[in-house]
């Protein structure tokens, strides 16, 4: 069904447009939140959480595109669980591995704290570096840092090597820091 | 404010839960795999029209060759 079928029904109120969302995006949803939570039950409660979520939000809101509507969604309820999780307990698992990668954009301040950064400013800066990078690059950087994809999964994807995709992951966070740095944001 | 350097980390990774709409509608629309099938598909077909035209050289260059040498003897 086309997105603006479901979201015809999201506005008339129609139960059923959570049951063709379920359909259209429950298992891309739940791969997405599988691979921050880890956990099959945690991820089938962030999918349910995302399309209730989405039931409150539309309508007023009529998003353009509703996959990357939901995505988000459900990426920030399964941050939050996923927060919740290990501030009980600090475990390792591809988020970890995400963040360690990370902060190679960061500069290296020797361990001092460093001023805070405006989200807002980083986010547009972000939009501004993945608008000039390669698109298989900009595909292998979203796939890995916002869907959480593992590097195996992503270089199945790409009919690549591991260590493909890994050099191009390894580039684009170099280029990344190289942007961040000339826009001032980590400074 | 003043936050760590693991703190900040973890807002860049935030942040880029911000990201464009429609970079994420690229991840789910992009035929990378076809892109690159294409690409290749391309690369052979030139490269067999390349040895082809390359065979088809030599093929005369020899064949005139051995003809002078025919006539001049």
């Amino acid at each position: 069904m086309e997105d603006h079928m479901i979201l015809d029904m999201f506005f008339a109120r129609q139960e059923s447009a959570i049951a063709e969302t379920r359909q259209k995006y429950g298992k891309r949803l739940f791969r997405a939140s599988k691979n921050i939570l880890h956990s099959n039950e945690d991820a089938e409660e962030c999918v349910n959480d995302t399309l209730m979520k989405a039931w409150d939000a539309i309508p007023p809101n009529r998003p353009a595109i509703l996959g990357a509507f939901l995505a988000k969604i459900a990426r920030n309820l399964s941050i939050n669980k996923w927060e919740a999780k290990s501030a009980a307990k600090r475990g390792g698992g591809e988020v970890n591995l995400q963040l360690t990668e990370l902060e190679e954009c960061i500069e290296a301040n020797d361990g001092r704290p460093e001023k805070e950064f405006e989200a807002a400013f980083v986010s547009q800066a972000i939009n501004t570096f993945l608008a000039d990078i390669d698109k298989t690059a900009r595909v292998a950087f979203v796939l890995r840092y916002f869907h959480g994809e593992s590097v195996r999964s992503i270089s199945e994807k790409f009919k690549m090597s591991e260590s493909k995709i890994k050099s191009i992951l390894f580039r684009t966070r170099k280029k990344l820091k190289t942007h961040l740095e000339k826009e001032g944001v980590m400074v | 404010m003043i936050i760590t350097k693991q703190e900040k980390v973890k807002k860049l990774w935030l942040c880029i839960g911000d990201i464009d709409d429609a970079f994420l509608e690229e991840v789910e629309t992009a035929d990378i795999v076809a892109e690159k099938v294409v690409a290749r598909k391309k690369i052979i077909k030139y490269s067999t029209l390349a040895a082809a035209s390359v065979g088809v050289a030599t093929t005369i260059y020899f064949l005139l060759r051995s003809r002078r040498t025919a006539a001049s003897i």
